[in-house]
């Protein structure tokens, strides 16, 4: 088709690149223009996410009637305009760029870790002389610690600077920074203090040399040699699309496989250094094993799931319990169903991080697409620490920031952000709760609403906070639209209830959207298939207890499980890893396999279906759950327990309905009372799940948590213990021991212990008191 | 300002280093850009520190202006390692930076910095063991090129520079 220009919309002009003429965006730069239409032009510091920098000069193009070679990248398109991208002056342009680039840039691809997949090697290979003209000495630059993820060889830097633009617009977090000038600038961080950002690994991604390259993978594996598998992360609920770089069957690192729906060209930390914890032996099980008169023994599949079998054809089926972790495929979720339906038991639970199970089971709510979550002029979070619940999430409300978004966070701690917050408001666990009452009693008095039952009359007990009703003023005018950003805090707390109840009543009086943070990768997989039930089972006495992917660390509750586990007769774990203090309460193991190590789909807290395939070699004789639990539906003899391989699965899973969220019923308010401190179970960013909990590189990173207990500095007296002494943190008789730290993000009357360590599995989250006394040992 | 982390990782504040002069001073240049520009205030608030420090910025006053300004401490470090007026190191009591740009050099400058170095017994960028004198490392054209060669010291110019001259100016820095 041709274009003539009468047809032109407005925001277009026509352009001319190599004799082709094409429409571009008015505003745009030439650079978009030719990579819209498949025209090649180099570059380094240009990157479509980033801001544009035009330091590095390698996209020079010929443009007619301009006296000297342009930057693609840094020159808008106008009417008219003709491009040539190969002609012989925009390409010695090229080479001269290419030429100064490499003056100061080692000559030594084949010690490099990027060699093989390292842009200023291709483009060298095409632009570049064969022969150096430069004879005079190199400079060298000192190699800075970026801490355990990222590494340096910041001689190789061309100062392109998309990792410092990288940390200042996308992680928010300025770390790295081009210090003193000229020929002698060189990228560093401020102080030598490393990265912070949960993003960090991305500007491994975007180096275009071998400056930053990936430090637990470094000099493992050449590009060339590596195999790369689509996968899904399974530490989020976003399911961030992932390529596994692999060979032999071994998982070597990950990259971002780009979706702009979700992970748009990133990845956190978390999801690239997840996999570390797979080449973790230290508890992976690689054989079935039963536990008799104390000692373990190896035994085979066979008789494995024949003792299994016997045990639950010999028990009531309501003594039969169920804990399903929160990252397994929607397959074996599907299958593990198929089965409690047939043995006649609803004694199954996926929700393991929560602890109030006051109302019957409702879906998690998620009224807005993660994409659309950028452009909401009013966010207001509870109980989330976005930043390390979904990092991509915090992302997508930092763009919404930048864009103008105001923020506002109700939370039991002041969390550090990479975007500004209007309230910062928090108050220890119960306290924050009431503040958020704050909210509902300045809405309902300005508009002279109330909302009924329960929750009306716990409002009715509520005051009024005069910073808040600025905020209630201006949500009700609800011109702009909101968002409630419901998380992990909020699943956790023994008033997760009353926190939906208010929020829905909220989110109802302002026509504003909710957003519940769900806590695993499959949290929604599990729900489709009906893994729930209306009471805490944990509550109910069982004689079987199966743990799906799971391991203490998991529960919120670790010491009420461990509990529930010693007085049953038989606990069966299926899982890839069994720790000592799993172990201890085991009977039977079945080693099955872990997300990159099996094939399944998954369900985001978006709604989004995703499927992954088998990345990884799983050791010994692990199995895919799936395939475990099929041989074990026939052992019992079961009916549709046939299925040949997991895409026939799929097939079935793939029909199941999506799920309606129900408002939440709050028949009564869990009033708590608290002695002592009250606690703040909180969940480190590394300490989420059985692989990142044995990932090195993220347990040696800087967010890596420690065993502290935390309380703000003014109750330090009353505590009688001072900054550094190991304390025992008592609840209701059950101690952890841990160090003690202050820090004034705390709220006063606060104890924050780090959930998901060996330290903390004597405390429930959902137990508020706690008390600080001296070491027991 | 929080993350749960290892307390071994959470940074100290600095802010307590900052003399109320120093603070009403950075007070005085956030007074005049918005603050979504407080950035600006930086070169202000560096001249300010490095006042107070006796002529040097440390890394620690780096980040207390980074905490007082409340932008990222690598922006500050960047401003103070870009100008050549900013030192991050001890420097003497008094500072003699030599223009050695274009016009300088092509009017001896070379000749006039050998003198100087010769005279007091240091390089550029170091400082007399009596601490009385720095030789800046580098200058860049300061606009005096009509009176090449020329140098600063303490802030004052010295244009039309002779060997003689210099052994005048020297010799009256207490
Ligand atoms: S380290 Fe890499 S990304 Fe950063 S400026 Fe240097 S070349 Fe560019
Ligand atoms: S890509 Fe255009 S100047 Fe670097
Ligand atoms: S070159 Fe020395 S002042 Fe201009």
């Amino acid at each position: 088709m041709t274009e003539t220009s009468n047809q032109v919309p407005d925001d277009k002009v026509t352009i001319e690149i190599d004799g082709q003429t094409v429409l571009a965006d008015k505003g745009s730069m030439i650079i978009h223009a030719t990579d819209r239409h498949g025209i090649n032009v180099p570059r380094f510091c240009y990157h479509e996410k980033l801001s544009i920098a035009a330091n590095c000069r390698m996209c020079m193009v010929d443009v007619e009637k301009a006296p000297k070679p342009l930057p693609a990248c840094a020159t808008p398109v106008a009417e008219g305009m003709k491009i040539y991208t190969r002609s012989k002056r925009a390409t010695s342009g090229q080479k001269n760029a290419m030429e100064f680039l490499l003056i100061n840039h080692p000559l030594d691809c084949p010690i490099c870790d990027q060699g093989g997949e390292c842009e200023l090697q291709d483009v060298a290979m095409g632009y570049g002389r064969d022969v150096s003209r430069f004879v005079e000495g190199k400079r060298s630059v000192a190699d800075e610690d970026l801490g355990s993820l990222v590494a340096s060889d910041m001689t190789r830097c061309i100062h392109c600077t998309r990792c410092v633009r990288f940390l200042n617009e996308i992680a928010g977090t300025d770390e790295l920074g081009g210090i003193g000038r000229g020929d002698r600038t060189y990228i560093a961080t401020a102080i030598g203090q490393g990265l912070d950002s949960e993003m960090s690994g991305n500007i491994i991604d975007l180096c275009p040399v071998g400056a930053l390259t990936n430090k637990p993978f470094r000099f493992k594996a050449r590009a060339w040699e590596l195999m790369a598998t689509a996968g899904l992360s399974m530490h989020d609920g976003l399911g961030s699309n992932i390529y596994y770089h692999t060979r032999h069957g071994k998982i070597l690192r990950a990259v971002p496989q780009k979706n702009e729906s979700i992970n748009e060209a990133w990845l956190s930390d978390r999801d690239r250094y997840g996999i570390h914890g797979l080449n973790n032996d230290k508890d992976r099980i690689t054989q079935p094993m039963v536990k008799k008169s104390g000692q373990w023994n190896v035994i085979s599949w066979d008789d494995a799931l024949r003792i299994l079998a016997d045990k639950l054809k010999n028990t009531a089926p309501q003594e039969i319990a169920l804990y399903a972790g929160q990252h397994a495929t929607s397959e074996e979720y599907y299958l593990l169903k198929k089965l409690f339906k047939q043995l006649g038991s609803d004694q199954h639970e996926h929700r393991l991080t929560h602890v109030d199970f006051s109302g019957p089971y409702r879906a998690p709510r998620t009224d807005v697409a993660l994409t659309d979550v950028a452009k909401q002029k009013n966010i207001i979070m509870v109980g989330t620490y976005a930043r390390h619940e979904q990092p991509i999430l915090n992302h997508k409300i930092r763009q919404a920031w930048l864009h103008g978004a105001q923020i506002n966070a109700f939370g039991p701690c002041h969390f550090e952000q990479n975007f500004d917050l209007n309230l910062d408001i928090t108050g220890h666990q119960l306290a924050w709760v009431e503040k958020l009452g704050s909210l509902a009693v300045s809405l309902s008095e300005i508009s002279g609403q109330k909302p009924d039952g329960a929750l009306g009359e716990w409002l009715s007990q509520q005051h009024a906070d005069e910073d808040i009703n600025s905020l209630a003023k201006k949500l009700l005018k609800k011109e702009e639209g909101a968002l409630f950003v419901v998380g992990q805090i909020a699943n956790r707390h023994p008033q997760a209830n009353l926190i939906n109840a208010l929020v829905h009543w909220m989110a109802a009086l302002i026509n504003a959207s909710v957003n519940e943070v769900v806590d695993g990768a499959n949290t929604m997989g599990a729900a489709l298939n009906g893994l729930y039930n209306d009471q805490d089972i944990k509550n109910n006495d069982h004689t079987v207890n199966i743990i799906y992917q799971a391991e203490i660390q998991d529960f919120a509750e670790p010491a009420k499980i461990k509990e529930c586990l010693i007085n049953s007769e038989m606990t069966v774990v299926f899982n890839a890893f069994c720790d000592d203090a799993l172990k201890a309460r085991a009977d039977l193991i079945l080693p099955t396999t872990l997300l990159p190590e099996s094939s399944g789909s998954l369900v985001n807290n978006y709604g989004q279906r995703q499927t992954a395939l088998v990345a990884h070699k799983a050791p010994g004789e692990s199995k895919p759950g799936w395939r475990v639990l099929r041989v074990l539906g026939n052992v019992m003899g079961f009916d549709g327990f046939d299925y040949e391989d997991v895409y026939e699965l799929m097939q079935e899973t793939e029909k199941l309905k999506t799920l309606t969220s129900e408002n939440p019923v709050l028949a009564k308010v869990n009033q708590l009372k608290v002695k002592g401190l009250v606690l703040f179970p909180h969940h480190g960013i590394y300490d989420g799940d059985m692989l990142v909990r044995r990932s090195a590189p993220l347990q040696e990173s800087k967010l890596a948590t420690a065993d502290t207990v935390y309380v703000n500095p003014g109750d330090l007296v009353s505590i009688g213990f001072a900054v550094g002494d190991l304390v025992s943190v008592e609840q209701n008789g059950r101690y952890a021991e841990l160090t003690l730290a202050t820090d004034d993000a705390v709220p006063a009357s606060s104890a924050v212990i780090n959930m998901g360590r060996d330290s903390s599995l004597n405390i429930n989250a959902g137990e508020l008191s706690v008390s600080i006394i001296g070491a027991q040992s | 300002m929080f993350q749960i982390v290892n307390p071994q990782n959470k940074e100290k504040s600095h802010l307590h280093l900052l003399t109320d002069e120093t603070k009403a001073t950075i007070d005085y240049w956030l007074n005049k850009y918005p603050h979504e520009q407080r950035r600006s205030a930086v070169l202000g608030a560096l001249h300010a520190v490095q006042d107070q420090n006796i002529g040097w910025i440390s890394t620690e006053l780096m980040s207390a202006v980074s905490e007082y300004l409340d932008i990222p401490l690598v922006w500050v470090r960047e401003a103070a390692e870009f100008y050549s007026m900013f030192h991050t190191q001890p420097v003497g009591r008094h500072k003699i930076s030599i223009c050695t740009n274009i016009s300088c050099m092509l009017r001896g400058s070379e000749k006039i910095v050998q003198y100087a170095e010769n005279k007091l017994g240091i390089k550029l960028g170091e400082t007399t063991e009596d601490g009385r004198i720095t030789l800046v490392k580098e200058e860049e054209c300061v606009a005096a090129c009509t009176g090449a060669p020329m140098m600063i010291v303490d802030g004052h110019y010295h244009e039309n520079l002779t060997e003689q001259s210099i052994d005048e100016i020297l010799g009256g820095l207490d």
